[in-house]
Parts: C-alpha cells; structure tokens; sequence
C-alpha cells in the first residue's frame, strides 16, 4: 500500500469547503427582484403540448393572452366581440367580420388569412379526430376578403360561436407554427419559454387595445402546492395560482398577502352508474339514487371540510350558463331520515354492523374520485352515508390516467367529478357527459336518454341562446331532479393568492379566460 | 485483471435485459391508458372512442405487447431508445438534456454528505460513549428518518423564508442549486456517518492498531494513517450506491424544488404514460447505476492491497 500523506486529504477537504461555500455564496445573490412592471406569477405543472402541428403553447391549457380568439367568453360567460367585432349565422355558415388594424405582434396584419391558416393547422394537426366537436374540416374556412372570413362546419353546429371563444382557438399569424413560437394579437408576446421552468413575456407594443400595465409577466411552473405557497410568502413570486383550499385560511391571516376567489366556474358532483354490470348494478335503482342524494349534508361538507370555499349549488355547471332558468333544477335538500324512509321502503335493512342488507346482499357502493379530490373530501361522503347504512368502498387512483382507466372499465357505482366549463356553450357539460348519442366512451354509463336527449337535441338545434339555455336547464332538471343521474355537491371556487401589491385583478370563473392584461403592480 | 474485468462487463448484458423487461413491464402494464391521456392533453374534452383508436394506431399501441417489447429493445440495442409520446422529440435527448441538472445536485449532494459524514463519523468513533457520539447518533438518526419532502420544506422555510439566503425552487442561477442537494445531502450523510463510525470501530479494534500503537503514535496518527484507510473500504461502497439513488431516486425532491433533472421528467412521464420515456428513464438508470457498481468493485483493486486477481480469479487475503 502506498503511503498517501496527511496534506493531501487536507488539501481535499478544502477543495470540498470551498466549493461548499461557493454554492452557498452563490445562492445569496439567486433573489430574484421585480419590479413595478413585472410580476411573476407560479403556476402548476406545465401541461403544454409542443408537438409541431398541435402545439397550443401559451393557450391551453393555461392561457398567457399571447394570442386572441374571434370572441371573448366573459365572467358571466356571455359571448363578446374580441378579433371578430360582428359576425352574422346564416343557416350552417357563420360570417365574421374582423377587427380592423389589428396587427400580429410580429408585425403580420391581421386579416382573414390568418383565420384560415389558423383553422387549416388544427385540422391539418387533427390525425386523431380532436376537433370533431366544433365539426370543422379542411373546406370549413373560406376567405371572402381580407377582413371577413365565412366559417361552415362540415355538420349543422349552432354552438360554434359559444365554443370558439376558447383559447384552443386563438388566431396565429399565418406561417408560425406555436410549437417553435406562438405568434398572435394578444397584449403579451413570447419572450422565451423554458419547459417545465417557466414562460416568458413581455407587453406587446403593438396591442390593438389597451396596452397591459405589466412590462414583464413570467409564469413559473411549480407543480408543488406547498412550493407555491412558500414561494409567495418567501417573496420570489408575486401571485399564485390554484392555491391549495386547506392553506387559504394561513395566507388570508399573513399580512401584505391577499387571497381572492373566483366565482364559480365548476361543480364537484358525483356521477352515478346507472347502467352498471354485475356487481355495479344497485344504481339501477332510482329510489336508491334518491336516498343517497337526501342522506349528502352539501353545507357540511362545504363548511367542514372545504372550509367555507365552496358555493351551494344545483346544476351541473357554472349556474350563469342557465341564466334565469337556472332555478328550473331544484336539487335536493339534506334529509337523513327520508333517505332512510326510501331504503327501508325499498327493501333495505340495517344489517349488525349497521349497513343494510337486502336478501343477503350488502348496501355497499364503491366510489372512484379524479385525484385532485382528497381523501379527507371522500371521507366525508363516506362518514355521511355509513349513517344512512349505506357502505361507501374508495377506490382511489394516484393520478389521472388510472382514473380515466377506472371510468372507462365501468366498475364503479360512483364517480366524484369536477368538470370545467371553458366555454361559452350552455349545452357543454350535459351533452358530453349524458347525451347518449355522444361519442365519449364513458357516456354509456350515465346516459339516462328518452327526455334528456329530446331536451339536448332541441338545444342543439336552437340558434337563440336564451332557448339553448332553457334546454340545458330542462336537461339538468331531468338529471338532477327526476332521474338522478348526478348529484351536484357543491361549486369550486378557484382561489389566487397575491402580494398586497397586486392590484387590478379580477377573477375569472374559468382559468383558461382569465386576464393578466389588468394587472398591475403598485408599490 | 482484464480478463476479470471483461467478464463483469459481460455479466452486465443479462442484468440490461432484465432491467429492459422491467422497465416494460412496469411500464406498459399499470392502469392508465397514454391514448387517452393524449387525447385528453390535446383537447379540452372526453375524448371519443374513435379519437383513441385513432391515437393508438399513430403511437402502434394496437400492436400486441411482445411485438412492441421487440421493436423497442431492438432499437434500444441501437442506441435508440424510442420518441417520446407527450414530447415528440428523441427520449436520449430528452434524458441527456435532463440528466445535467440531477448529475449536478447528486454531486453536490454527495459532496455535502461526505463532509458532514467522514468528520462525524471519525470523531464519533474516537470518541466512542462520549456526548458527541451520543449526539451524532441522534442526528443521524433524525437524517436517517426525515422524509425527504419535509425536510425540502423546513429548509426552504428556514433557507428562503427566514434568512432569505436562497431561491425556494426552480433551477435559475447557482445558488437554486444549494437546497435540493441539502436536503438529498443531509439524508445520505446520515447513513454514511453512522457506517464510517462503525467501520472505523471496527478496524479500531485490529491488531495492527495496536501495533501502531504500541509504536507511540498520538491516537490521531493511528486514526488518520492506519485506520482510516482500511474503514473507508465499506464506506466507498456505500458512496457508490448512496450516488446511485441519488442520481436515480431525487423524484420528490426534484418535484418539490421544480429541479428540472430527470426524476422531474419521469414524474411527467408517469403521469401522462409516456411509455417510450419511462422506459428510457428505467434502462437508462439501470445503466448508470451497474455502471456505478462496477466501478466500485474495480475500484478496490487500486484501494486495497489485500484485494489482487489472480489468473482472472478475484482472490480475497
């Protein structure tokens, strides 16, 4: 063995020392700083697509307002001019008339070209069929003049302009590609985006309307909800996004923080199987469906468990896609007693260990839930009906893809979902999810037909929106109020957490419309 | 030695292809269907079963399973370990391109441990039953014991929020560095000060300590030029390994610090069954990670003279 001498390990733990001490040092000037004109806001994981083709960078699903699309959905999901500023429905055709002066943040003119480029690339891009739900294809698109443009889907659609107010359809300027760099007519361009780090962007000087009080606005990608919140409080962000329901209370009590909801712009509800096989079957039953609605205390769960940030709600959606009709759904009341008059009528006894059994079989349902819903949420419905005698068995799944896995394969009795509502369209959430006659794969196990695909056809044919709406309210009143199909718990409220600093923001009840271009930072 | 060291690199191709069928396995056969996943990244909707049979025919998900397996480990025998599905973009480039930023906090976090660790270690056992001793076991223990997550978390709190030393997350500027390999650090250091305390112990106790000894040597001498040489066999070994799960098992950390290394990528990639880039991650680390090991063992020939080959025979004296 060779003798190694004392000085050079010394020699080693100084290398080591040294470079410790760098890192730390190093460390002390990584602050970031901003200014008056910047905010840096963090944001979940990044979701964007950047394959060529289908790339919506900076669109979907969250929208940084680089690009705009012909309409704008409001807060009250009402449709108003943004790149179009009319646009007139003749049979299956709809005309737009385009926003004079508007150029590309490139400096490209905006014309109807660029609609038709913007349209032809989805299409061009849709290998899989994902547009087939605004029925466009490649003869969709015709260019009359430079700023009128006719859209006719390839089927009789009277909701196309409902749905092309989502930022899946934001105009790009003609030969971009989003996937290298989004390129539209919003108040903020692309300054540089770095996958999974954060998307940058600057004001758009050539912004056609009020130019954004923000110079600089950067999202970061923290995917981690405690992160986030650390985050704001350290200083590094100046707002977040999805702030996680359980820290609201600690950010709202911590001074110079602000914490602001949105309104409601989704319904946890709870799906039932009603055409469930073997041992999914007890759904089938609409007495049972109806106990299980009466024996759920939604204000509980709201005020217990969600700490106050949730809405008391009947529909299925957002309650302004119903306008004033929106009453027509009842819902039911929390009514432990009649939902155990209705088990007892039918049949069901409670068994030793209090869970009713009826020749021989055993009240017990099983429940799969979208990850996003904690266990403490399903606990709660758990707890709630075992005083009801009914077993509640949790199935829960780590991630999204198992659970999508679990909803397709049918075997469960219910499902917790909280389905957003990104468009304007008020026949959305009812026609994907129960219309029988739609496409989507788990359709077969909710849809309750007869009625409700009569009331659902006659709004799909409607070209004027206040009777759409009366025909997604009657959808709803069939499935919430006589057949049972959903039983809707309570609205989300998307909650923002930002520096006092922060001022201008104004909550949207849809994440994929809300506007950065408000904000400002005051010192 | 060549000859030996020809064979353990032999050796290695089996391992590869049970590491390969593995990562198939793992991979292809949990619940989740990457189709659906895709088609639902790509719009806004449930998508229709004719969108997903559409989606499995361009991604070949509707060939049978060992079919795919051959395809993929043909081409992962070419050096090509396939395109990533949410990415579209080379799986190696992908890894190559992510791999910097976790080679750089495992180093960094390796570095940390064996600072904290080797000083630890060697004073404890030098001081065995005293309260320093005491005190480093109960340290190490707590190291030991700390889920990674929560100790992210306090360190952020102290680190950013009370001192406002260093960035909470993200991978912007050296410093951002300092908090994930403190907390993957602290944690090995643990286990590696407790293993050099009783190695040390160990050797502390053999004959040619007391000889050094009875020499007259001060006790740090005998520590410093007899002892500690032999006591570190094991602790490389568990260097190794320690390095090993460090560069492969950073996943949380890297979640919780935003770190955009390869354990960031390979929970995106759980998350949207990205097959091809799971499968990368698992070949692609268990590579590493017997390369690692390798390493190791052929390391011992330099470190320890009583380890020698003889006509290719590793011989133990």
């Amino acid at each position: 063995m060779r003798y190694r001498p004392a000085h050079r390990y010394k020699f080693s733990a100084s290398c080591v020392g040294l470079t410790l001490c760098l890192v730390l040092l190093a460390g002390c000037t990584g602050r970031r700083s901003s200014t008056e004109h910047e905010l840096v806001i963090g944001a979940r994981a990044d979701d964007y697509v950047v394959e060529p083709l289908k790339s919506k960078l900076g669109m979907y699903p969250l929208n940084a307002q680089i690009c705009e699309p012909l309409v704008r959905i409001t807060a009250d999901y009402q449709i108003e001019p943004l790149l179009a500023v009319r646009w007139e429905h003749r049979g299956n055709t709809w005309r737009f008339f385009l926003r004079p002066g508007v150029v590309f943040s490139n400096g490209q003119p905006l014309t109807s070209e660029a609609v038709r480029y913007t349209f032809a690339r989805l299409v061009q891009g849709d290998r899989a069929g994902i547009y087939q739900h605004i029925y466009l294809d490649e003869n969709s698109v015709s260019v009359v003049d430079d700023l009128t443009v006719d859209i006719t889907p390839a089927r009789p659609n009277e909701r196309l302009l409902e749905q092309l107010g989502h930022a899946n359809y934001g105009i790009i300027a003609p030969g971009t590609e989003p996937a290298a760099e989004p390129v539209g007519t919003g108040p903020f361009k692309l300054v540089e985006y770095q996958r999974g780090q954060w998307l940058k962007l600057e004001r758009n000087v050539r912004y056609w309307g009020q130019r954004p009080p923000l110079g600089r606005l950067t999202f970061r990608f923290l995917p981690d909800d405690t992160t986030r919140v650390l985050a704001l409080q350290a200083g590094e962000v100046g707002m977040i996004l999805d702030v996680p329901r359980e820290q609201a209370a600690t950010l709202r009590a911590q001074r110079g923080t602000r914490v602001v909801e949105a309104p409601v712009g989704r319904v946890a509800s709870i799906f039932l199987n009603i055409h469930g096989q073997a041992s999914h079957d007890l759904l089938a039953n609409r007495n049972l469906r109806r106990a299980l609605a009466l024996a759920l205390d939604r204000r509980a769960l709201i005020e217990k468990v969600w700490e106050g940030n949730g809405e008391l709600v009947a529909t299925i959606g957002p309650r302004a896609m119903l306008g004033e009709h929106g009453s027509m759904v009842a819902g039911f009341p929390y009514d432990p007693q009649g939902a155990a008059q209705l088990l007892t009528q039918a049949g069901w006894t409670p068994g030793a260990d209090g869970v009713r059994v009826r020749e021989g079989r055993r009240l017990t349902l099983t429940i799969i839930a979208w990850p996003e819903f904690d266990t403490a949420t399903i606990e709660f419905l758990q707890g709630q009906l075992a005083t009801s005698g009914i077993e509640l068995r949790i199935m829960r799944s780590p991630d999204a893809a198992s659970y999508q896995a679990r909803v397709e394969s049918g075997e469960f009795d219910l499902d917790l979902e909280g389905a957003n509502q990104n468009d304007a369209n008020p026949l959305f959430l009812p026609a994907l999810r129960f219309y029988s006659k739609a496409t989507s794969k788990t359709v077969r196990y909710f849809a309750p037909g007869g009625r409700f695909d009569a009331a659902i056809e006659a709004g799909l044919a409607a070209n004027e929106r206040g009777q759409v709406m009366l025909r997604s309210a009657e959808a709803q009143r069939i499935l919430v109020d006589e057949e049972i199909v959903v039983i809707p718990l309570a609205g989300l409220k998307r909650i923002y957490a930002m520096r006092a600093e922060v001022r201008g923001f104004t909550p949207h009840p849809s994440l994929l419309h809300q506007r950065w271009d408000t904000i400002s930072v005051e010192r | 030695m060549k000859r030996y060291v020809l064979i353990r690199i032999l050796s290695l191709i089996p391992l590869w292809l049970g590491i390969s069928v593995l990562a198939f396995a793992l991979s292809n056969l949990a619940p989740g269907d990457p189709a659906t996943v895709i088609a639902y990244r790509l719009s806004d909707a449930p998508p229709s079963v004719e969108q997903i049979a559409a989606i499995r025919r361009e991604y070949h998900l509707d060939e049978p399973l060992p079919v795919r397996y051959a395809r993929w480990l043909a081409a992962a025998a070419r050096g090509d370990l396939g395109i990533s599905y949410r990415t579209k973009t080379s799986v190696l480039k992908e890894l190559a391109a992510h791999f910097p930023a976790t080679l750089q906090i495992a180093c960094a976090a390796l570095i940390i441990a064996l600072v904290i660790a080797l000083p630890f270690g060697v004073l404890a056992a030098m001081r065995r039953g005293s309260w320093f001793d005491h005190g480093a076991r109960v340290g190490a223990l707590l190291g030991a014991s700390l889920p990674g997550y929560w100790l992210g978390y306090l360190l952020i709190l102290i680190f950013s929020l009370v001192l406002g030393w260093l960035p909470v997350a993200g991978r912007d500027g050296a410093g951002s560095a300092a908090l994930p390999a403190l907390t993957l650090g602290l944690g090995t250091a643990a286990t590696l000060a407790r293993l050099t305390r009783s190695s040390l112990l160990e050797v502390l106790g053999e004959d040619f300590i007391r000889t050094a000894r009875a020499k007259g040597l001060g006790e740090w001498a005998v520590v410093w030029r007899h002892a500690l040489k032999s006591a570190l066999i094991p602790v490389l070994t568990a260097t190794g390994i320690a390095f090993g799960h460090l560069l492969g098992g950073a996943v949380i950390v890297e979640e919780i610090f935003a770190w955009p290394g390869v354990g960031h990528l390979l929970m995106s990639s759980i998350y949207d069954r990205d097959y091809p880039m799971i499968q990368g991650f698992v070949l692609f680390m268990g590579t590493v990670f017997t390369l690692l090991s390798l390493l190791i063992d052929l390391s011992y020939l330099w470190i320890d003279p009583r380890i020698r080959l003889a006509n290719g025979r590793r011989v133990d004296w």
